[in-house]
């Protein structure tokens, strides 16, 4: 069998005749998906602006000290995601199971900490139904949420094909894709955060 | 390790951790003031564009994506930047 590692730079010249990184078609779904949380962060600023003072006082519930954690829980998941990459089109094939596994490592904290905090706030009473602002706020990081659990098996796939299959143009367009996807789901909790947790009305 | 640094992705997320840690400081500091709230709000598109380019391989200049992109963190920000000054002014 073929063993990238045994040439490394196997994928390097691949990648540097192509401009885009990953599927065209998984981009296709990256702007549809973004487009889509686009129309949701309107409505959610549009109803912000309909009851400024329900929106504020509920917002004050959330801690954003745990905002900022699951922040940089995903910038550090999606970089050690982006080196898996990186490793790929050298052929690198323990880098890349390495880097894929540490990526899906810490980005397991951002499942603890998201179900830590749902837990806290339904102890607390505070549910979807509660008012306008925490139907929202569960609706969008629970839609988030989901794409992030999406996001964790497509690595789990990455990592499995790491291990079994040749490291080669058709693995890295996979991989290229996947990582697309998961920066995607770094991407919109960068919005969700300063949105639902930092937006102060004075 | 030297050459790790060396990676633009790296570069990214070193900038993309010191972003979040200035907010974090913004927030802790109790400074939600509107000035404060609108620096958190252009550090957020700043974050945004820097995941697009450098994790997301778009500053290549793959077009129609990196327009695409560019146009969202615009359209997302303007959203959030106006919304915000609506309540806050």
């Amino acid at each position: 069998m073929h063993r990238p590692d045994d040439h490394p730079h196997a994928s390097a010249s691949f990648t540097g005749q192509r401009k885009l990184a990953g599927d065209e078609g998984v981009w296709f779904f990256i702007s549809a998906d973004i487009t889509l949380f686009a129309l949701l962060f309107l409505l959610f600023m549009v109803e912000r602006g309909k009851a400024p003072a329900l929106f504020e006082q509920s917002r004050q519930a959330l801690d954003p000290r745990l905002g900022v954690l699951n922040t940089l829980i995903l910038l550090t998941s999606s970089w050690l995601v982006a080196l898996a990459v990186h490793s790929a089109r050298l052929g690198q094939r323990a880098a890349v199971s390495r880097y894929l596994t540490l990526g899906m490592l810490v980005g397991a904290g951002f499942a603890v900490s998201k179900i830590v905090e749902y837990w806290h706030k339904i102890a607390a009473g505070i549910t979807l139904l509660s008012n306008d602002f925490f139907m929202f706020y569960f609706a969008l990081t629970g839609l988030h949420f989901l794409h992030f659990v999406v996001g964790m098996m497509v690595l789990a796939v990455c990592l499995a094909k790491s291990r079994s299959d040749d490291l080669d143009d058709r693995y890295v367009i996979w991989i290229e894709s996947s990582a697309c996807y998961w920066h995607m789901v770094d991407l919109l909790w960068l919005v969700l955060f300063p949105m639902l947790y930092l937006l102060h009305t004075p | 390790m030297n050459s790790l640094f060396k990676l633009p992705m790296t570069r990214a997320w070193l900038a993309l951790f010191a972003a979040t840690l200035t907010v974090a400081v913004l927030v802790e500091n109790d400074a939600p003031a509107r000035s404060a709230t609108i620096a958190i709000i252009l550090i957020a598109a700043f974050k945004l564009r820097l995941v697009f380019l450098h994790f997301m391989e778009l500053s290549s200049g793959a077009m129609p994506w990196r327009l695409v992109a560019e146009i969202w963190v615009a359209v997302v920000t303007a959203v959030i930047l106006g919304g915000y000054l609506i309540t806050a002014l």
